[in-house]
């Protein structure tokens, strides 16, 4: 009976716990609970007016590569890996002093086109 | 006695609820790997472990003049990794019958690293197909670089 009350505390603060991370904003969420990709305001550009770009997490994965598709691969590799990246879907260039920055207008999870090495 | 020894589990709970992601990221998942070679009897189903989930991208404002420069851009990949090798069943003698794949011990999210994995946006297959009677291998935990006989 005496152990039950700190295991009901424990459930309580949990639950309070998790409430709490979910209502983190514009957080790095590569270390922490994972955002959908959308819109966020880009605070270093936004004076005059809102500037917004595009950030959150999309689905990925690496699994080995078929024997099919293997054989049809001028240099063979064991692993395959399919990456989705939050992108803007939609933007307009917009002066910024005297740069030319696009203002995200629509975001989604496309092609990756700068995360090879 | 106990107290103290309740007081410490609840202070371990505090800091692992900190510290740790409230929803799961780029994991190791389970997988089930379809093998079938042309020459051999069956499709063999290997259980493996891949690396699936959720990685953190952000887009450039300025990536007409900049390019990838302020870009974050991560896949969920393998971070460590073991090869096991199998023999697969029903294969003739004068073909090489064995076969190893990679099992993912760890995965986290970062670059495609081209010298040795494909990347791609999506596969054009989704899954390998058999077209003979499927055999399933069940490797050894803890096993590794090891013939696992079928």
């Amino acid at each position: 009976m005496l152990s039950g009350k700190p295991a009901g505390a424990s459930l309580l603060l949990l639950y309070f716990l998790l409430y709490i991370a979910e209502s983190y904003p514009n957080i790095d969420s590569s270390s922490m609970g994972c955002e959908e990709c959308k819109l966020r305001l880009n605070k270093s550009f936004s004076r005059d007016r809102p500037i917004y770009q595009c950030m959150g997490c999309c689905y990925s994965r690496a699994y080995p590569t078929p024997l099919g598709s293997m054989r049809t691969m001028m240099i063979p590799k064991n692993i395959t890996s399919e990456a989705t990246c939050c992108v803007a879907k939609h933007s307009y260039e917009i002066k910024f002093g005297d740069i030319t920055l696009r203002n995200h207008t629509e975001c989604h999870c496309s092609t990756c086109y700068f995360h090879k090495i | 006695m106990s107290i103290k020894m309740d007081k410490a589990v609840f202070s371990c709970w505090l800091l692992f609820l900190l510290f740790c992601p409230a929803v799961p990221m780029c994991l190791p998942t389970d997988f089930m790997l379809y093998v079938e070679k042309p020459e051999c009897d069956y499709c063999v189903a290997i259980n493996t472990t891949i690396c699936t989930g959720f990685c953190f991208s952000r887009d450039s404002n300025m990536r007409d003049i900049l390019r990838p420069r302020f870009l974050i851009q991560r896949g969920c990949t393998y971070d460590r990794v073991e090869y096991r090798t199998t023999i697969l069943p029903g294969c003739p003698a004068y073909t090489n019958p064995v076969f190893t794949f990679p099992v993912a011990l760890s995965c986290h999210c970062g670059a495609c690293r081209t010298d040795s994995d494909e990347c791609t946006h999506r596969a054009s297959t989704n899954g390998a197909r058999c077209t003979k009677p499927v055999r399933q291998v069940f490797p050894y935990p803890g096993q590794s670089n090891y013939m696992i006989p079928f």
